[in-house]
């Protein structure tokens, strides 16, 4: 086993061995992780140290991550904040047979439909690291700051709906935050509920 | 259990005709089973209309064979074949499609009055009824999910005094917390008329809801209705009674002046009760609260039998920034008696100490 398998093990087994987090709060630090993203290669949340790091748990077939991906606004974010130096991982924790675990050429191939903009798209098939972070939905949102922090957890936004046409109205947590983290000033929401499709571990 | 249904029927494409679907009755035992046929009625027609007329001596076949017979046919028989067997492979995907868009709950809305009395209030029922292991959110949907929303359109200067809400089930899928409804939820809307009725009032009611068996899916209802002016409230009727009956059983009881006491310790909210009576004791307690952000929704509550009193442990967020000064939600203590089991569903809102 070469030294850089050794290490996504270990890391992988401290996450094992976390079970399903309930406890922590913002200002904690993040759980690490490494997962592999659709084509195979490793991603390791220290990696990203130095640079804000967006958490995206998704799953394409949930009509709560339907609304945000139809309207096209989490690309958007997703574009806008990668153009700003900001890492964006979206991660899927569904276990294998159940609704969102696809193959990574349906990833692509619905990654590309969706113009999706995200830094990689990480495969979490025995949602070891979702439970890590305690998500509970998708979207379930997590923002690390530069430090390894967790400084937002919670919804995409703040209108608890399906439908598209609601975008426009809600008030979008995650640019809200970013955009005063990059401006470093205090990030007024750091927390909200999160609302979406139950995660399919 | 779609797919297992569909492809169990058989497509007669006989010479020169237009091509029919045949269904082999599967066993229909529930309504589940039931609710998938009509939806599979449904496509067999669309199909049925859409599938292209040709001969190739494909009589009474299924659709595996149909798609062998490509290999027996040729040239123009085999081209028209392979546009219908295409035609048909489509529209089978699509018709599954459709089929997953069928709701498999149903909502009615029944005015529990035949006519309008100015300055008198009536109730409005609007029923969920679901099929097996399908199921909606209450208003405080728990760690996933979606609360069901009504948004009513009323005449002027009508106004809703009360709603009333079934009290919900806790539901744990992986590890995920939810507060559901299943098979039936019966909401109840009080609504007030003013002193001045016009003679025809149109009511309407847009409702939306998630419902979710493993996977989710949105569901709405426009629904409308007409209620004349009248001298005299309605009789209640035998059906009403019926509905009302099976409505009640669901509500929580409202118990603003519960005789207990409410502390807030390192991370959990101590309720202490006196208990009913030396008879009867808590054997089981959950809480369902109205505030989201506040309650750990997946730690269960957990009972402290004393000897004055009952301790109904009920565990807080640690992600919580303010906590609430009372404990306001639905409350459900079910006490061993000894005639049986009891069961109590009140809205508490008890303050802290």
């Amino acid at each position: 086993m070469r030294p850089k398998h050794i290490m996504i093990s270990i890391l992988t087994l401290l996450i094992a061995i976390t079970g399903f987090s309930r406890d922590f709060k913002v200002g904690q630090t993040a759980p690490v992780f490494s997962l592999i993203d659709a084509n195979g290669k490793a991603h390791e949340l220290q990696q990203y140290r130095g640079k804000y790091v967006v958490l995206e748990w998704v799953n394409y077939d949930c009509p709560f991550v339907k609304k945000h991906y139809d309207s096209g606004k989490m690309q958007q974010l997703q574009a806008t904040y990668t153009g700003r130096d900001v890492i964006w991982l979206s991660i899927n924790s569904s276990a294998p047979g159940n609704q969102g675990n696809f193959t990574s050429k349906e990833i692509k191939r619905r990654a590309k439909a969706h113009g999706a903009a995200f830094s990689a798209y990480l495969i979490d098939s025995d949602g070891k690291v979702g439970k890590a972070y305690g998500a509970r939905t998708t979207p379930h949102m997590f923002i690390v700051d530069p430090q390894g922090q967790i400084v937002y957890a919670g919804g995409a936004d703040n209108i608890r709906s399906t439908k598209v046409e609601d975008i426009g109205k809600a008030k979008n947590y995650i640019a809200a935050a970013l955009d005063e983290a990059l401006a470093g000033q205090p990030i007024t929401n750091s927390i909200s509920k999160a609302y979406g499709c139950s995660v399919k571990y | 259990m779609l797919s297992t249904f569909f492809m169990k029927d058989t497509l007669d494409f006989s010479p020169g005709t237009e091509s029919k679907a045949v269904r082999q009755q599967p066993g229909m035992t529930d309504s589940k089973q039931l609710s998938d046929v009509t939806a599979h009625n449904d496509n067999v027609v669309e199909i049925s209309a859409a599938t292209q007329t040709f001969s190739c001596g494909t009589t009474g076949q299924e659709l595996s064979l149909h798609l062998l017979s490509l290999l027996n046919c040729s040239g123009q028989r085999k081209a028209a074949i392979f546009r219908s067997t295409s035609l048909t492979l489509l529209l089978l995907v699509g018709s599954q499609l459709i089929a997953s868009e069928q709701s498999y709950i149903s909502v009615d809305v029944i005015p529990l009055t035949e006519s309008v009395v100015p300055g008198e209030a009536f109730d409005i029922a609007v029923i969920f009824s679901m099929a097996e292991d399908w199921h909606t959110y209450w208003q405080n949907p728990g760690e996933a999910g979606m609360p069901s929303s009504f948004e009513w359109t009323l005449p002027d200067n009508f106004t809703i005094i009360m709603r009333q809400d079934p009290t919900p089930r806790r539901h744990m899928e992986e590890g995920i917390t939810t507060f559901i409804h299943e098979e039936e939820a019966i909401y109840l809307f009080s609504i007030e008329a003013p002193d001045d009725v016009a003679d025809t009032n149109d009511f309407a009611v847009d409702i939306q809801w998630l419902e979710c068996k493993s996977l989710c899916r949105p569901g709405s209802s426009q629904q409308h209705f007409t209620l004349e002016k009248g001298t005299s409230p309605t009789p209640a009727k035998e059906k009403w009674e019926s509905l009302l009956a099976r409505a009640e059983k669901h509500f929580p009881l409202i118990d603003l002046e519960l005789s207990g006491t409410l502390v807030k310790k390192v991370d959990h909210f101590e309720l202490s009760l006196k208990p009913a009576s030396r008879t009867n004791k808590l054997q089981r307690a959950d809480f369902f609260p109205f505030d989201e952000m506040v309650y750990d929704s997946g730690k269960p509550i957990q009972i402290k039998h004393g000897f004055r009193r009952d301790k109904i442990i009920i565990p807080l967020l640690k992600e919580t920034v303010t906590y609430p000064k009372a404990l306001h939600g639905v409350l459900v203590q079910i006490h061993q008696t000894p005639l049986g089991l009891i069961t109590t569903n009140s809205i508490i809102n008890q303050p802290l100490q």
